[in-house]
């Protein structure tokens, strides 16, 4: 065998096999394109929304390593709520220097100290932009009760009297939405936090179009890993296959036919919308599982892309999707 | 296209907040741990828990106690991490070792100037004790709080940041207060002033610069009388003195007006090669006995010694009361005895011979030990700052006597007012040497201030000669 046809990594350190990438759908585009004019309008207040599994925390990931490449100075730090039963400041702050990264988040000191640790370390990461704009991405948002976002609001006065806009973006489920109405409702300080934080809503889809779903196959039989080199994605599981012109965006009628009758079969009246989550899962085992069928006239029949669809869990994730949300 | 996430992005060590700015030029580590203390909201004992040494570091004993001056006092690890600064920066935060070799000198407690400190700045040469005032603004810097006059620890302990830029006592900033404060900017003459003071110190660094004030201890005491009273005056001259010499050596300027003069070995740069003989006591005394000889035609000529005058003065002249017109002519043998290594001006005439050899061995031997002379080359080179020393020592501290006598503090007689006390005065004598880095010989400069231009010719007559005389031998 030649050498040239040896895989650079072993098979199971191939990001596709401990899922360590990050696919651009259109939707992922449409928000990391909402992210640019937010950054470009100092805007804070955008609410992204999204059914679960539907891949926003890698559309978060996805905007951040985007960000990271475009802006290398910006700091964009994602902070994952968790679900309280209380309110606790002291812990609220622990947890977001922690994710800030100040190596002392976990210092018993006073509430006002760590208050002014927060401020400070968001102020000298700001400014090593020009933009001097601090980036927060608020994944699982929908658990963030109104004292939270008191909190957030006070830091964000206090950088903006030394100059650095805070700019919280908000990521998470339907529920958010009801939130923002149920803050309304409350009065002076509701509208405060809504105009804010949530002052506008993106919602966040799956694959709804066949042209959107062939042009992330098409990413697969384009990428190269490791980056400057040959091997695509898509070579890298079937290289025979793939010598002999075997591309994933070339079955796409049948794999998108096959998510059609998957759905079909679970004879529900909405249109099909594919979560991201299923939809990578799906080309993972597909590509997982054809290393050993590699052959160059080996391509994907109906029956094995249909296994793989049944295998991810599309059909039972969709169908308890639906039973707990009827409107969805 | 498809984005495999850069782990570096993806997890990002914690760090400590940076601060701002993240290097003021000749800031000591006072400075910088301030205001890393004030960023971080990190005080006291904390913030001493990051930068302690680490017990592996040094001889195995955490030294956290070390001044703050010397560069083992931090772990120079903790110091990278949180400032990011060039070895150079790094160095420039201490004193020792990189500007000066030993904690001589060093400040043990912190001395801020109130004016730079509205601006939080400390300065490294702050510490340094011999400088008095801030080159900036030349006010006096202040050792004690304004407000309750406690003085803080200069080393890393958690008192000295309890309150950053504060006093550990009563928590007040130390910076000057109120409307005055607008005194604080950074003006360019004062920042000159500020650049002159650390050239001397970067050269240092480099080895090309060597300072030497003779200690107390070097200066030969006959009795307790002396070295009491040079022990009072001996800091306050000492500083003066190292404020002149350093200021004129780092502008590379004499000033004959003032008393300094500054020689060069330019011509006289030897092969290393040719071996040159190590200079001996008896090329001292040459000297010495040129040097005494001329001050005495050039700023007292009417004085006439004698082996019969000379033995007639039998005991000490410290203490002895003499009249204030042979003032001089007291101070002269004075110094001449010390430099022959003999009690009294009769031992003169019989023991000279064997005592000036003793003498000028023993200065000799401890000049050689010096570290300066390790670093010049060539034995030409040596021999010739040797007795540039000799001669500066010998001149510096005859001059300074002669000149006592219009100082207003001389101590008159309790028995006789119209004459005064005669007492040998012990300061220190300070040089600087410079060595040109550009030269593969051996270049250098030696600064120093000699008060020669500042003496006149004086007058001191027969009869107030044979007055003198016989007060002596009284």
């Amino acid at each position: 065998m030649d050498i040239r046809d040896t895989r650079p990594v072993e098979i199971d350190l191939h990001p596709v096999c401990n899922q360590r990438y990050l696919i651009p759908t259109f939707s992922i585009g449409e928000t990391y394109a909402l992210v640019l004019k937010v950054i470009r309008r100092r805007d804070s207040g955008l609410v992204i929304w999204g059914h679960t599994r539907y891949g926003k925390t890698w559309a978060m990931l996805y905007c951040q390593q985007c960000l990271a490449q475009d802006f290398p100075d910006f700091p964009i730090v994602i902070y994952n709520a968790k679900r309280e039963i209380s309110a606790t400041k002291g812990n609220f702050y622990n947890s977001l220097l922690a994710v800030v990264g100040h190596k002392q988040w976990n210092d018993n000191v006073s509430l006002s100290k760590k208050h002014l640790r927060l401020v400070n370390f968001m102020e000298q990461a700001a400014r090593k932009d020009s933009r001097q704009v601090f980036i927060l991405f608020i994944d699982e948002a929908q658990r963030l009760q109104q004292q939270h976002f008191d909190w957030v609001k006070d830091i964000y006065n206090d950088l903006r009297l030394k100059g650095v806009t805070l700019l919280p973006i908000l990521v998470g489920q339907q529920q958010l939405l009801d939130q923002k109405e149920a803050f309304l409702k409350t009065g002076v300080e509701g509208e405060a936090i809504v105009n804010r934080f949530m002052l506008y809503e993106h919602p966040f889809r799956g694959i709804r179009e066949k042209e959107d779903f062939a042009t992330c196959l098409g990413f697969f039989d384009s990428t190269p890993y490791p980056a400057n080199s040959t091997w695509t994605f898509t070579k890298f599981f079937v290289p025979q296959a793939y010598d002999n012109g075997f591309r994933l965006a070339l079955v796409k009628d049948i794999l998108w036919d096959t998510f059609c009758d998957a759905y079909k079969e679970l004879k529900l009246k909405s249109k099909m919308e594919i979560p991201m989550q299923y939809f990578s899962k799906t080309i993972e085992i597909i590509l997982r599982d054809s290393v050993d069928m590699d052959h160059p006239g080996y391509t994907i029949t109906r029956e094995f892309s249909l296994r793989s669809i049944r295998e991810s869990w599309f059909q039972a994730a969709t169908r308890n999707s639906k039973a707990a949300d009827p409107n969805a | 296209m498809i984005i495999v996430p850069n782990a570096k992005t993806l997890n990002s060590n914690p760090r400590y907040c940076s601060v701002s700015p993240p290097y003021i030029a000749y800031e000591s580590a006072y400075s910088i741990l301030s205001r890393f203390a004030l960023y971080n909201v990190i005080q006291g004992d904390a913030l001493v828990k990051i930068f302690a040494p680490s017990k592996s570091q040094g001889n195995g004993k955490r030294s956290r106690l070390q001044n703050l001056a010397h560069s083992a006092a931090v772990n120079p690890s903790a110091i990278e991490e949180c400032f990011a600064l060039d070895r150079a920066q790094q160095d420039a935060l201490f004193l020792v070792p990189s500007a000066v070799p030993s904690s001589d000198h060093i400040a043990a407690i912190l001395r801020v100037c109130p004016v730079c400190m509205v601006r939080g700045v400390h300065y490294s040469l702050f510490q340094y004790s011999l400088i008095k005032q801030c080159p900036i603004h030349q006010v006096e810097l202040s050792q004690a709080c304004q407000t309750c006059g406690g003085a803080m620890d200069y080393s890393l302990n958690s008192r000295l940041f309890r309150e950053p830029y504060g006093c550990n006592h009563c928590g007040h900033l130390l910076r000057l207060k109120g409307s005055q404060s607008g005194q604080s900017y950074l003006n360019r003459t004062g920042l000159n002033r500020l650049i002159l003071a650390h050239r001397v110190f970067e050269r240092g660094r480099k080895h090309q610069v060597f300072f030497d004030i003779t200690q107390p201890t070097n200066i030969y005491f006959d009795n307790a009388a002396q070295f009491s009273s040079a022990i009072s005056d001996f800091a306050v001259h000492q500083r003066a003195l190292f404020n002149e010499v350093q200021a004129k050596a780092a502008s590379g300027r004499c000033d004959r007006r003032m008393g300094f003069y500054r020689v060069g070995n330019i011509s006289r740069c030897s092969s290393l090669k040719n071996p040159v003989l190590e200079l001996t006591v008896k090329d001292l005394i040459s000297i010495l006995k040129c040097i005494f000889r001329k001050i005495r035609k050039r700023f007292l000529p009417e004085v006439k010694l004698s082996k019969r005058k000379l033995a007639g003065v039998w005991r000490s002249v410290e203490e002895c009361d003499v009249p204030r017109q042979g003032y001089q002519l007291v101070g002269y043998l004075d110094w001449l005895c010390f430099w022959y290594g003999v009690k009294t001006p009769s031992d003169l005439c019989a023991k000279a011979r064997s005592c000036i050899n003793k003498k000028l061995g023993a200065w000799l031997q401890s000049k050689r030990t010096h570290e300066v002379f390790a670093s010049l080359k060539g034995a030409c080179e040596r021999n010739w700052l040797m007795t540039k020393i000799l001669a500066h020592e010998v001149i510096f501290f005859m001059t300074r006597q002669i000149r006592r006598l219009s100082e207003s503090d001389l101590t008159c007689s309790r028995t006789n007012p119209s004459q005064i006390v005669y007492r040998r005065w012990v300061g220190p004598a300070a040089w600087a040497l410079i060595v040109l880095p550009q030269q593969t010989a051996c270049e250098f400069h030696f600064s120093a201030r000699s008060v020669f231009a500042e003496l006149g010719w004086s007058k001191v007559s027969k009869p107030a000669q044979r007055e003198t005389y016989a007060s002596l031998s009284r």
